[in-house]
């Protein structure tokens, strides 16, 4: 839907569908299409941005679930649950400090 | 909603983000699934997979050789130093006068040293506690496996000197089992500075007590089946076992949370010292083309290509030792045959007549018979090394590889 309808193509809509008619009767007419036809371009413009919004979020959420999934598969091959707690990260000494 | 032209462009945005987290993650999974499954199989084929499964614990103090060597860490220090404040010891010939004394004083002072590294040796087993898999400290214990080998080794040389032959080859020998303990602690560079350090201080050691003295046939013998029973090659396979083990420990943020750098690196991790260790396992004669240095600090790139520079140099120290070991039998062979001073040549068949056995007789790095020549009255046995090429006996330039006195 244009975003930019306008009453005069509205009217014409109306002209077309119900043919000659008072301007008033006209008018109003055209009003109603035109709102109505507004209501529409916005419920489709939402369900748009709802379903690429729900896309998104399904994707993030389904990703995050399987690289958790893989990510407690991975803890539990390196037995990281049994190990000792380690302390902050230094950087790497030999043990041949008497040398 | 503003208007629909904004909708349109915020969906069409949506759906390419999305579109664009599909299809990163999706690669991005794949890549960790590998990981996963590459982790999976090593565990189920028995790999460790953190150094912390190495740690073993040895119950009778009076078989771990930890104990011991924790028990003479202070000594070893004080000596070392003392003696270096002297002077720095020759690795061939006897100590001098000055240095000999002093070492004397020190044993002197030290009265326990020597005893601690000979129970080290002695012991049949060696705990190995490790606290920390990033810092590798080894938890309370202090050990220096080459400080022990240094000190036994220069008290090798006192001993040569005062005619204790034997005994000076009976403290190589401990130096060697000193080695054999350290075999047991991870990581590669403990492998380079223990393991291969303290094999390359014992050979040097028995090298100049060789070249110096007379030894008895018994223990000429002994010398030789322990020569002989060197192979270094499945000790660098777990070495770089362990080493992968390290470097899985190594990018572990705090208590144990998996980094990002698993995902996007670890496949790469893994196969790269998958191939490591698969060239470890090929023999030395096959050669390895050299990988170009790659500077990381500099560039946004991971850290295999100088992965692949250690794979290439560690390879290379083992088969560095593994020719020192050949040539020096080869040296003890010659010594035991009184006309081998007047030969130019040496061939395979006459040096498997003097007792080598064949696998020795021929250079690690080629098929090639050693380069054998009498100089100085002293014997020049050498490899080509690994670039293959006779640089002349170039041992003290380390451009060819073995033993000759005046160039260790």
């Amino acid at each position: 839907m244009n975003q930019d309808f306008s009453k005069t193509e509205a009217r014409i809509a109306a002209a077309d569908l119900f043919g000659p008619a008072p301007e008033s009767l006209r008018s109003d007419i055209a009003e109603i299409v035109s709102s109505s036809m507004k209501r529409q371009t916005r419920r489709d413009d939402f369900r748009l941005v709802s379903i690429s919004l729900g896309f998104l979020f399904i994707t993030v959420v389904g990703m995050l679930i399987l690289f958790s999934m893989k990510t407690k598969q991975v803890r539990e091959t390196l037995q990281i649950s049994s190990r000792q707690v380690q302390p902050s990260i230094e950087f790497p000494v030999s043990s041949n400090t008497g040398d | 909603m503003p208007n629909s032209g904004f909708a349109k462009l915020f969906s069409w945005s949506a759906i390419a983000i999305t579109a664009l987290i599909a299809i990163v993650g999706s690669l991005l999974f794949y890549r960790y699934s590998v990981f996963q499954s590459m982790l999976s199989d090593l565990r189920n084929n028995g790999e460790k997979l953190s150094i912390q499964e190495y740690a073993h614990d040895v119950e009778d103090d009076n078989n771990d050789a930890a104990f011991f060597l924790n028990a003479a860490f202070r000594d070893i220090v004080a000596v070392t130093t003392a003696i270096y404040d002297v002077g720095e010891p020759p690795i061939y010939g006897p100590l001098s006068t000055e240095m000999t004394d002093r070492f004397d004083e020190l044993m002197k002072e030290h009265d326990d040293l020597i005893a601690n590294l000979c129970n080290a040796a002695k012991a049949s087993d060696i705990s190995v506690s490790i606290d920390s898999p990033v810092t590798i400290n080894y938890g309370s214990n202090n050990l220096s496996f080459r400080g022990a080998s240094r000190i036994l080794a220069w008290q090798a040389k006192v001993l040569a000197e005062t005619g204790k032959t034997d005994e000076a080859i009976e403290n190589c020998f401990r130096i060697f089992k000193i080695a054999r303990h350290s075999d047991q602690y991870p990581t590669i560079s403990e492998f380079q500075t223990s393991a291969v350090g303290c094999r390359w201080i014992a050979l040097s050691a028995l090298h100049d007590i060789l070249s110096r003295t007379v030894v008895s046939d018994t223990t000429r013998s002994k010398i030789h089946t322990l020569l002989e029973s060197i192979d270094l090659t499945s000790n660098y396979t777990d070495a770089l076992a362990s080493e992968r083990a390290y470097g899985l420990d190594l990018v572990m943020g705090k208590e144990g949370h998996l980094p990002a750098a698993y995902i996007v690196f670890g496949k790469e991790y893994l196969e790269t010292m998958a191939k490591g260790i698969q060239q470890s396992q090929l023999p030395m004669t096959t050669e390895l083309p050299k990988p170009e240095y790659v500077d990381v600090s500099t560039t946004v790139r991971w850290f295999g290509p100088n992965l692949e520079s250690m794979f290439y140099e560690s390879r290379n120290i083992v088969g560095n030792l593994q020719a020192r070991v050949r040539a020096l039998r080869i040296i003890s062979a010659l010594q035991t045959d009184p006309a081998s001073d007047r030969r130019t040549e040496f061939s395979q068949e006459y040096l498997i007549g003097l007792g080598v056995p064949e696998g020795m007789t021929t250079d690690v790095f080629s098929e090639r018979t050693f380069s054998i020549s009498r100089i100085d009255n002293h014997w020049k046995v050498y490899s080509w090394g690994a670039d293959r090429k006779d640089d002349g006996g170039s041992i003290q330039d380390r451009l060819d590889v073995g033993m000759y006195p005046s160039s260790q």
